[in-house]
């Protein structure tokens, strides 16, 4: 695993070009307009875009932590009235001290039921986006493998992302985000009732999804791996076929249909490798904000459970871990997504057809 | 996928409900019978639809995503073609003008290609200038395009 992000940066080094080139129009509005012109330009794309991400990156976190910060007070409020409340209950009687921990877990419920909802909803239109963005960012990849000989392999991969892209957003919205829920109102039920023992059967309902989610991903990278390779045969053939048309011809005719597809494959190579890294930044671009604003909710959460824990009521401690889980389970189905859209790029950018 | 949802659901609600009749019941005889028939209430919900569950999964079409593949590599190899072909109609145009430079004269050649064998070749030519043997002559044997499909259209 570890070993991944270090592949994955090696590839991108070795795909950049500094050269400057002109890009497809169909660009706007899905690659940032400030990596655009620093490729057009010829400028270093990785340092660019490492800088454009860095710069957007300080103020998600700052807006993220802002928002989550409200949150996350109110729940450690409340924990210790919770707390507060159960001391002095106790001495009341069982009831009274029993209520008090289910006024907790309800009010932990209500004041979390907005940004689970809002977050909720956040992972799948941050899916909905990127799947928009699969939609204009592909064909045009496409076309630049298919210059460079790469035509089999351009159609495989493009009709292969596109219709992974797809059934990975259907599954979200259809099954995932539905069991999410699921496992948010049993968790919140097994905090209330604790003998009902349901809070062993929302742990098991988030196992689930982590599983289900992992095969999902592994099956659909495989598929896309896999496909490629296969199709690669059949381009190898095809250049093959072709060089040996131009060895054919006479000497004048050869020299110019070999520059000139030379000349092709050279500039297709180099737009591939100028949009792959493109995408991967815009990519990253987009999940930035949604990913980081889930990542800083878990934090705050956990945070919120732990204090919970010290001062408050139990069940209202494990209530809360149970809702960052859920905030986790999100992250790492958004982070999924855009998982399986860069691992495509990536497959793009390091296609090559060697005769 | 909604079997997964409702089954997940149905569990969940009747969990819920025998913990609340187990609240419900004060100790003693009461509150063990209530937990008894709680369990087994519970056993169905999670086992009944499990017993009844038949694995009709929809079937693997992969004629869609075959189809798409086709319709893609035919409009990606026409791009391409078209790609390579305006190339070298370019550079073979660049190649005659260049020659006719060498040999005195001033004129323009558009270049025509046509498939051979997947590669686009220079076909047929349109020179706009003053008739040339020699050029003709040269066109035939540096590029392989045959006298009949040299057209010449001299200025008036």
């Amino acid at each position: 695993m570890k070993r991944l992000p270090c592949f994955l940066f090696a590839a991108l080094l070795l795909c950049v070009s500094a050269s400057a080139l002109e890009l497809p129009s169909e660009l706007d509005g899905t690659v940032p307009r400030e990596l655009i012109d620093s490729a057009e330009a010829g400028d270093d794309l990785l340092l660019r875009g490492g800088q454009y991400l860095f710069s957007h990156f300080r103020a998600a976190l700052q807006d993220a932590v802002a928002n989550s910060l409200r949150g996350a007070m109110a729940l450690m409020l409340l924990s210790l009235l919770c707390g507060l409340i159960e001391g002095t209950a106790e001495s009341a009687g069982e009831t009274p001290a029993r209520y008090a921990g289910y006024l907790g877990v309800l009010g932990a419920a209500a004041l979390s039921a907005g940004d689970l909802s809002a977050l909720i909803g956040l992972g799948v239109e941050t899916m909905d986006e990127l799947s928009v963005m699969a939609k204009l960012l592909l064909p045009t990849i496409a076309a630049a493998m298919a210059g460079g000989g790469c035509v089999g392999s351009a159609s495989v991969w493009q009709v292969g992302a596109l219709m992974l892209s797809d059934i990975f957003l259907s599954l979200m919205r259809d099954v995932l985000v539905p069991v999410l829920y699921c496992m948010i109102g049993t968790a919140a039920a097994g905090a209330l009732l604790e003998q009902s023992r349901l809070s062993p059967l929302s742990k098991g309902i988030g196992k689930l999804l982590s599983w289900g989610l992992s095969a999902i991903l592994i099956v659909f990278t495989a598929f896309l791996s896999i496909s490629n390779l296969l199709a690669g045969s059949a381009d190898r053939l095809a250049v093959k076929v072709g060089k040996t048309v131009i060895s054919g011809a006479v000497p004048v005719v050869g020299g110019i249909l070999s520059d000139a597809t030379e000349a092709i494959a050279a500039a297709a190579l180099t737009l591939r490798g100028t949009l792959g890294v493109l995408g991967v930044f815009s990519v990253l671009a987009l999940c930035l904000v949604p990913l980081l604003r889930m990542a800083v909710q878990y934090l705050f959460y956990q945070l919120a459970a732990f204090f919970s824990g010290m001062v408050g009521s139990q069940s209202l401690s494990k209530f809360l871990e149970q809702l960052s889980s859920a905030f986790s389970l999100m992250l790492a189905m958004t982070a999924g997504g855009a998982f399986l859209l860069l691992v495509s790029l990536l497959i793009a950018m390091m296609m090559v057809v060697t005769v | 996928m909604t079997f997964l949802r409702s089954w997940l659901l149905s569990v969940t609600a009747c969990a819920v409900l025998v913990s609340i009749a187990q609240q419900l019941t004060d100790g003693g005889a009461m509150k063990k019978i209530v937990r008894f028939v709680g369990g087994m209430v519970l056993m169905l919900a999670m086992l009944r639809p499990l017993l009844s569950l038949t694995f009709d999964l929809p079937e693997l079409d992969g004629g869609h995503y075959r189809e798409a593949v086709e319709a893609l590599k035919e409009t990606l190899n026409a791009e391409q073609d078209s790609a390579l072909s305006d190339s070298i109609a370019a550079q073979t145009q660049a190649y005659i003008e260049d020659k006719a430079s060498s040999l005195g004269l001033s004129l323009r050649a558009e270049v025509q290609t046509a498939l051979r064998d997947g590669v686009p070749f220079p076909d047929s030519v349109t020179l706009y200038g003053e008739n040339s043997a020699a050029l003709g002559a040269y066109i035939v044997q540096e590029l392989g395009i045959a006298e009949e499909k040299q057209l010449w259209i001299e200025p008036k």
